[in-house]
C-alpha cells in the first residue's frame, strides 16, 4: 500500500493541491495565499519527480501504475510547464474578471491527470488520466466566457475533445475483444495471429486517432489555432506543451512495443500499417503546419500551425522507432517545452504590458523599438522554434533527423528539412515585424511601456531563456547531459 | 428449471393484486374531483405536451447534478457496508478518502453559492 502510494507520489501532491486551492477558493483567499501553494505542491511534485527518476522503472497497484526513470522524467517536464504556466499566467491575467483561484486548481488537475496519462500501464487506467486531463483543460480553454473567440475555444476543445475519447475508448473495447487484456505488457506480447486481425488493427487504428487528435497531428489538426486563439495565452502555452508530452510519452509506451514486436516477426502486421500511417501524418503533419503557417496574421495562430509542425518532427520518432530515435524525441520535448512555453509567455507579456486586444502580427511593429531586450527574449525563442543553432531546437532537430538517416529515412528527413526551412521564414517574420517595422500602433499606446516584467514573468523567462540556450550545448559540454540521462531508460 | 422463477411470478402477482385493490379503494371510497393538473403524468413539475425549447431555471440542473453525484455515493457505498468487517483498513482508508473529496465538493457548491436559490445577488469578481 505505501509503496504503491509512493510510486503515485507526485500525482498525489498534485491532487491534494487542486482540492486544496479549490476549498481555498471557495472561502475567498487572496492571490498572495493561491499563488504561492500552488507553486509550493507543484515544486513538490517536482523534486519527488526529479528524485524517482533515478530508480529503475517499476509497476505498483496491481500492475496499473508504472513508476520510474521514464514516467517520472515527463512528469518533471509537465510539471515544470505548469510551474511556469503558473508564474506566468498569475501575472499576465491581473485584472482580468476570469482569474480566479480555480484556474490554479485547473491547471494541478490537469497536471493530475498528465501525470496518470505518463504513468499508466493499463487502457483504463490510461483513459482515466486522458479525460481527467482533458476535461480541466476544456475548462481552462474556455475561460474567457465572454469573448466570442473564449466561447469558440471552449466549445470546440469540448465537443472535438469528446469526439477524439469516443475513437480512443471504442479503439481500446476493440484491442481488449481481440487480445482479451487491458495490460500493456499483454498487448505488446500479444501473437502474430491475434495482431494480424482485422478487429486488432482497427482497435490500434481507432486508438492511434485518438492520439492524433490529442498531439494535434494532420488530419485532426483543426481545432488546434483556433483553440490557441481563443484561450488565454498562458494557457494555450500550457495546452500546446504539457498535454503534448503527455500524449507522446504515454502513447510511446504503449504503442512502440506493438510496432517492435510485429515488425520483428514478420513484415506485415498491425504494426507495420501503424507505421505506414505514422510515416504519413508525419509528413502531413510537417508540411500542413508549417505551410499554413505562412498565411497567418495571429501571433497565437501562428504558434497553433508551429505545433503541428513540431508534432509532425515528434512523430518521426515513432515512424522511425530506433532506441537513437527515442532519445531524440525524449530531447525534443523537452526542448520543444522549453522554446514553445517561452514564445507564449513572451506574447502573453506583451498583450498584458501594451494592451492588445488581439495577438495580430501588427500589433508586434515597433515594439522592438520600445522594449528591446523583452523582443530579444521573444526572438530567442523564435530562432529556437525555427532551429539555429546553438539553441535547444536546433539540437532536437538535429538529433531527430540524424536518427532518421541512420535507420534509413531519408526521404522523410528530407520533407522535414524542407518543411523546417519553411517554418524558420515564418518564425524569422515575427522577429522582423518587431525590430524592422515602423509601429504606429504601439508608440501611440497610453499604457506605460516602461512597466517591466514582474517578479513571475522574470523567473519563468530566465528559466525557459537559460534552458533553451543550456540545451542546445549542453550535449557538448564535459558534464553528464541530458542526452546520458535519457539514454538510460532504454 | 422455469419453476425457479415461481416466486417472482408469485411477487409479480401479488403486488398487481394489492396494487388493484388500492387503486379501486380509493377510487370507490375517495372523493373524485379530476382537474388538468392532477391528471398530468408526473414530470418534475413541467408540462409534457408544448415546445421542446423551454427556457428553465438553472437551479434544477444543479440539483440534479448534485443528486446524482450523492446518489452514485450511495452506489458505491453499499456494497462496501455490506462487506464491511471483512475489508480491513486498507478499503476503509480508501472509502474516507472517498467520502472526503466529495464532502469537499459539496462544501465547494455550498460556498460558491450554487444551491442559493431566489437571491439575484451577481457573483464579484474574486480578485484584483
Amino acid at each position: 500500500m505505501t509503496t504503491d502510494l509512493l510510486a503515485f507520489l507526485p500525482g498525489l501532491l498534485t491532487a491534494i493541491g487542486g482540492l486544496v486551492i479549490m476549498i481555498l477558493g471557495a472561502f475567498r483567499a487572496k492571490k498572495q495565499v493561491v499563488v504561492p501553494s500552488t507553486l509550493l505542491f507543484l515544486l513538490g511534485a517536482f523534486g519527488v519527480a526529479i528524485w524517482q527518476a533515478s530508480m529503475p522503472t517499476s509497476v505498483a497497484f496491481s500492475d496499473m501504475v508504472r513508476s520510474g526513470s521514464f514516467a517520472s522524467f515527463l512528469i518533471a517536464i509537465i510539471v515544470f510547464a505548469g510551474i511556469v504556466t503558473t508564474l506566468v499566467n498569475q501575472e499576465v491575467m491581473q485584472g482580468r474578471r476570469a482569474h480566479s483561484p480555480e484556474v490554479y486548481a485547473m491547471i494541478l488537475f490537469a497536471i493530475t491527470g498528465m501525470i496518470t496519462f505518463v504513468s499508466s500501464n493499463h487502457l483504463l487506467l490510461l483513459f482515466v488520466g486522458l479525460e481527467t486531463m482533458s476535461i480541466a483543460l476544456y475548462v481552462l480553454a474556455g475561460l474567457y466566457k465572454n469573448e466570442r473567440h473564449g466561447v469558440e475555444a471552449g466549445l470546440k476543445y469540448f465537443i472535438l475533445g469528446a469526439f477524439a475519447s469516443g475513437f480512443l475508448l471504442y479503439g481500446m473495447s476493440f484491442v481488449y475483444g481481440a487480445t482479451g487484456s487491458l495490460h500493456f505488457q499483454a498487448l505488446a506480447l500479444a501473437s502474430p495471429e491475434v495482431t494480424q486481425t482485422l478487429f486488432f488493427r482497427a482497435g490500434i487504428g481507432l486508438m492511434l486517432v485518438g492520439f492524433f487528435f490529442k498531439v494535434s497531428a494532420v488530419p485532426f489538426h483543426m481545432w488546434t489555432p483556433d483553440v490557441y486563439q481563443g484561450s488565454p495565452t498562458a494557457i494555450s502555452g500550457f495546452m500546446s506543451t504539457a498535454s503534448k508530452v503527455a500524449a507522446f510519452g504515454a502513447f510511446w509506451v504503449l504503442l512502440t512495443p506493438i510496432s517492435f514486436s510485429v515488425d520483428a516477426s514478420t513484415q506485415a502486421g498491425s504494426g507495420s500499417m501503424a507505421i505506414s500511417a505514422l510515416y504519413w501524418i508525419s509528413i502531413l503533419s510537417m508540411v500542413v503546419g508549417n505551410l499554413t503557417s505562412i498565411a497567418q496574421q495571429d501571433l497565437k495562430r501562428i504558434l497553433g500551425f508551429s505545433s503541428i509542425g513540431h508534432a509532425g518532427y515528434l512523430l518521426m520518432g515513432f515512424v522511425v522507432a530506433t532506441p537513437q530515435a527515442f532519445t531524440a524525441m525524449l530531447f525534443y520535448l523537452v526542448a520543444y517545452t522549453l522554446m514553445n512555453l517561452g514564445a507564449f509567455a513572451m506574447i502573453a507579456h506583451f498583450e498584458r504590458t501594451f494592451g492588445w486586444t488581439d495577438a495580430s502580427m501588427d500589433q508586434l511593429k515597433g515594439v522592438g523599438r520600445i522594449a528591446p531586450r523583452r523582443v530579444a527574449l521573444l526572438s530567442l525563442f523564435m530562432l529556437s522554434l525555427a532551429g539555429f543553432p546553438p539553441l535547444a531546437g536546433f539540437f532536437g532537430k538535429y538529433l531527430v533527423f540524424s536518427a532518421a538517416i541512420e535507420a534509413g529515412f531519408v526521404t522523410l528527413t528530407v520533407v522535414a528539412i524542407l518543411s523546417a526551412i519553411v517554418g524558420a521564414f515564418v518564425y524569422l517574420r515575427v522577429i522582423g515585424q518587431a525590430y524592422f517595422e515602423q509601429g504606429e500602433s504601439a508608440e501611440s499606446q497610453s499604457v506605460d511601456p516602461q512597466k517591466g516584467m514582474g517578479w513571475g514573468m522574470v523567473i519563468a523567462a530566465s528559466l525557459l531563456a537559460a534552458g533553451t540556450i543550456h540545451f542546445g550545448i549542453d550535449a557538448l559540454m564535459p558534464w553528464p547531459s541530458l542526452l546520458d540521462w535519457v539514454n538510460g531508460f532504454m | 428449471m422455469l419453476e425457479t422463477y415461481l416466486p417472482v411470478v408469485l411477487l409479480a402477482a401479488i403486488s398487481l393484486t394489492i396494487a388493484l385493490i388500492f387503486m379501486t379503494l380509493s377510487r370507490v371510497m375517495g372523493p373524485y374531483r379530476p382537474n388538468k393538473v392532477k391528471l398530468t403524468p408526473y414530470e418534475s413539475g413541467m408540462d409534457p405536451i408544448g415546445e421542446a425549447k423551454e427556457r428553465y431555471s438553472i437551479s434544477y440542473y444543479l440539483v440534479a447534478m448534485e443528486f446524482i453525484v450523492f446518489d452514485l455515493e450511495v452506489m458505491f457505498l453499499y456494497p462496501w457496508v455490506v462487506r464491511y468487517l471483512d475489508l480491513g483498513f486498507a478499503t476503509f482508508a480508501a472509502v474516507i478518502v472517498f467520502i472526503t473529496v466529495l464532502f469537499l465538493g459539496l462544501l465547494y457548491t455550498l460556498k460558491k453559492g450554487t444551491l442559493d436559490f431566489g437571491s439575484q445577488t451577481k457573483v464579484k469578481p474574486l480578485w484584483d
